[in-house]
């Protein structure tokens, strides 16, 4: 009987595994080695941590298309958490498993992004060739995106070369519930000035007393996805004038380091106009959040904004998706009107809007150092940058496209970025400084601004010397860096010169590139540290 | 037949630093780089010569160190790999850093005058301006005087040493001079950098100087003109130089020259965001005298 038993349980297991194995067969087909006089196929690994269904929608056409495109080829896609992509990115570097095509993630150091991806400077110099009967068919690869590839994460100014390709841009908006400012104002549209702006917060503050809701004009939260940037970008454009009077390059914008010397040489003050102007406006915005918002979360605020407790959520585009497409009520989206340069009260600073330009590239991917199959995957980086490809994944993931003359769809043209736009002044947390001083130190003051017995005097009173102290300390901090980029920039340096010498054209002029991006920094870090030993003691 | 390979110099030259002082430390790791020259195997190919500073281009110092020491073991060209790659050997220490030195000095004693000698004094020269913990400025600027005292135009790090010694001059922060007397002894030196890269990047650092100092635009205009004509290289660093050009030829009675400048920006930097502002201000649309 139980021989019996057993010989019946062997011939199921041996049952399964044959089903096994012809299952497997058409897989095997496709990834075997290839016999002799056929083309092996060639599989691309893709990986990314933006687990979203319309991106899985997005890629698997894009796969698909590729694929067809090019027979033999297999573009594999993996999906990994976001909040365990910087570990398996890490391991799969350092473990040389990495695929071959992965989000090259902003904790990713220079020296990180030189040993493990490949530079694409070259490649960039060159038109797309998916780019064939379009107006960019003759333009250089790097010149079709939206910012050129300027910013510092696509083109790290301590590497000098191209080593990211953003897939898609973001801006930063507002969006707003159209029936509870419907119900509170008669209107859906979203206000077209900042006074209008301040007057439809004031109705439904109105709407919510006399109807007895909880409900709160803006939900913000205080992470670098919500009310931080937007208080840089007031104070960005109340110091446009200014940036302009006291920038030493003559290049019409300033940068942290120029904006810390002009400070350190007395000519602006955190409690003077401009900035006391930017300060009013934070406070006149900032009233209108939720209570305790320094406490809240993203997930809170999206909790609120969802439940309809809030009639507006400071975000942007990253959470369009969700928004737009999740909730149960009608959705608008618009950018917060600041003041204009004729406004009585915040307008003597004011250039105009801020243009969004150098904000269009995130979500930026890498291409594999060692990547079997380099030429292939740098292909399938060209196709995805491509101007019609690259509008169909933005539209299906509804973000804004990375790439010029690449259409935007309706319902995410809210979102477009400001193009036609000044250059904004700077902002007031030197945050790209690295040390976050200056931040935290307003994160802590930030209660006597916002709270409903605060004021902008009850701020500068406890925070204006706590900037001071935070900006030297964000300063040395700065100099630090800058002095250990120097370093590690020097030995690549002397070899690509030393390659030069040797013949090597590519490399002479790649280490010219960074000598004098190298000697540019050194000057403006000897700048920095000459105000502070000399001038630092007027800032206030 | 094979060849004794040389045992590594630079720990012995460390250890008998200490005993012996810089001079003969450096003598006795000539000696030994001498020696070690003689009986280098010959016949490496230009490739296996170039590789391991092609791993220090990536970043990779660890591999580029042992490649260094076994392609040619006890080589000049070992010698000064080594060292540039010490420099930034994790975990980066203050020991290495001087190793780094002494092999450096013996590199240069051979001969400091040929291509290889040229960079390792121009690396030394390094290591006292940035690379130890206390930077030794004073010394620095004179290897750097010394440097250019012998260096060829055609050498691209020797020719930088008129740079290095512009940064350190124009920023000493215990030099008795005023900027204005540092700038003008620094403009007489841009007439004997002949190399073009140390050139422009001169010329750029003068630029930027009289404008930091708020010093004669016209000499600021000067020098970032004579930059731009030596061909600045980044794309950044092309656009401010334009704008500034731009600006500071509009205030001097070159209303063409501005034009000109902000077109080129324009064309090369269509999407930037300052271009909006120069595309109205050249469309006649100026309500303050910059864009």
């Amino acid at each position: 009987m139980t021989r019996r038993i057993l010989n019946g349980l062997a011939a199921v297991l041996l049952a399964s595994v044959l089903v096994y194995v012809v299952a497997r067969v058409p897989w095997r087909q496709s990834t075997r080695p290839a016999r002799a006089g056929e083309a092996a196929p060639v599989m691309i690994r893709y990986a990314h941590d933006n687990i979203h269904e319309s991106v899985r929608i997005a890629l698997a056409k894009i796969k698909k298309d590729y694929e067809r495109l090019h027979p033999g080829v297999i573009v594999e896609i993996n999906e990994v958490p976001a909040r365990v992509w910087n570990q398996w990115m890490r391991s799969q570097l350092v473990g040389g498993l990495a695929p071959d095509l992965m989000k090259a993630a902003i904790s990713l150091s220079d020296a990180d992004l030189a040993l493990y991806f490949e530079p694409l400077t070259a490649a960039m110099a060159e038109p797309n060739p998916y780019n064939r009967g379009t107006p960019l068919e003759h333009v250089s690869w790097r010149d079709t995106f939206i910012d050129g590839l300027s910013n510092t994460q696509s083109f790290p100014p301590g590497l000098m070369e191209v080593y990211r390709v953003p897939f898609y841009g973001s801006t930063d908006r507002v969006f707003y519930n159209r029936a509870l400012f419907k119900a509170a104002t008669g209107r859906e549209e979203p206000p077209a000035t900042f006074d209008e702006f301040i007057a439809t917060c004031a109705a439904l503050r109105d709407y919510a007393e006399k109807q007895r809701l909880e409900l709160v004009p803006i939900a913000s939260a205080t992470n670098a996805d919500s009310a931080i940037p937007l208080f840089n970008r007031i104070f960005q454009q109340q110091t446009q004038r200014l940036a302009r009077q006291v920038g030493t390059l003559k290049n019409l914008k300033m940068d942290q380091r120029e904006a810390a010397i002009a400070y350190f040489r007395g000519q602006w003050r955190i409690d003077q106009s401009p900035a006391r102007e930017a300060l009013d406006l934070m406070r006149e915005i900032g009233r209108n959040f939720q209570p305790a918002f320094l406490q809240a979360r993203r997930e809170d605020v999206t909790f609120l904004f969802s439940q309809q407790r809030a009639a507006m959520i400071v975000s942007g585009s990253w959470d369009a998706s969700y928004f737009l497409n999740q909730l149960t009520f009608p959705v608008g989206v618009f950018s917060i009107p600041l003041p204009t340069p004729d406004h009585p009260l915040y307008g003597a600073g004011v250039l105009g809007a801020i243009a969004e330009g150098d904000e269009s590239g995130t979500g930026a991917f890498g291409l594999v150092r060692g990547s079997p199959h380099r030429e292939q995957t740098l292909d399938f980086l060209r196709y995805i940058t491509s101007v019609k490809v690259n509008e169909e994944y933005a539209a299906t993931i509804q973000r804004v496209p990375a790439v010029l003359q690449a259409g935007i769809a309706p319902e995410i043209a809210a979102f477009a970025p400001n193009l036609s736009g000044w250059r904004g002044g700077f902002s007031p947390d030197f945050s790209e400084f690295g040390g976050k001083w200056v931040r935290r130190a307003f994160l802590v003051h930030l209660h006597d601004l916002l709270a409903e017995h605060g004021s902008v005097d009850t701020f500068l009173a406890n925070y204006t010397d706590a900037f001071d102290r935070a900006l030297r300390q964000d300063a040395q901090f700065h100099l630090t860096n800058a002095r250990r980029t120097a370093q590690r920039s020097d030995s690549v340096i002397v070899a690509l010169a030393q390659l030069g010498l040797a013949g090597d054209a590519d490399a002479a002029a790649r280490g010219d590139r960074m000598m004098e991006a190298q000697n540019l920094q050194e000057a403006g870090a000897a700048q920095l540290a000459w105000v502070l030993a000399t001038e630092g003691q007027d800032g206030r | 037949m094979a060849l004794p390979v040389l045992p590594p110099i630079p720990p012995v030259c460390a250890r008998a630093r200490g005993c012996f002082g810089r001079a003969r430390v450096s003598y006795l790791c000539a000696l030994g780089f001498a020696a070690g020259w003689a009986l280098t195997p010959p016949g490496l190919t230009a490739a296996e010569v170039e590789e391991p500073w092609r791993e220090i281009a990536l970043h990779r110092f660890k591999e580029a160190r042992v490649a260094f020491v076994e392609t040619a073991p006890g080589s000049r060209e070992s010698m000064l790999g080594e060292a540039v790659a010490l420099l930034n050997l994790q975990p980066r220490t203050e020991q290495n850093i001087r190793q780094a030195a002494v092999q450096l000095e013996a590199v240069a004693a051979a001969d400091g005058r040929d291509d290889l000698g040229l960079t390792a004094r121009y690396v030394r020269a390094r290591i006292d301006q940035l690379h130890l913990a206390q930077s030794q400025p004073d010394q620095a600027v004179e290897q750097y005087r010394a440097l250019l005292r012998d260096a060829p135009a055609r050498h691209p790090l020797a020719a930088q040493a008129a740079v290095k010694l512009a940064l350190l001059t124009l920023y000493h922060p215990t030099d008795p001079r005023r900027p204005a007397e540092r700038l003008a002894e620094l403009e007489q030196m841009t007439e004997t950098v002949a190399q073009g890269a140390a050139r422009r990047d001169l010329h750029l650092l003068l630029g930027r100087g009289y404008l930091f100092f708020d010093l004669e635009p016209a000499r600021a205009l000067f020098h970032l003109e004579a930059a731009w004509a030596a061909r600045v290289v980044n794309r950044a660093n092309r656009a401010d130089t334009l704008l500034a050009i731009a600006q500071l030829s509009g205030k001097h009675g070159d209303p063409a020259r501005t034009m000109e400048a902000y077109t080129q920006f324009l064309t090369e930097n269509p999407h930037d965001d300052r271009a909006y502002g120069v595309r109205r201000w050249l469309a006649g649309e100026r309500p303050e005298d910059q864009p």
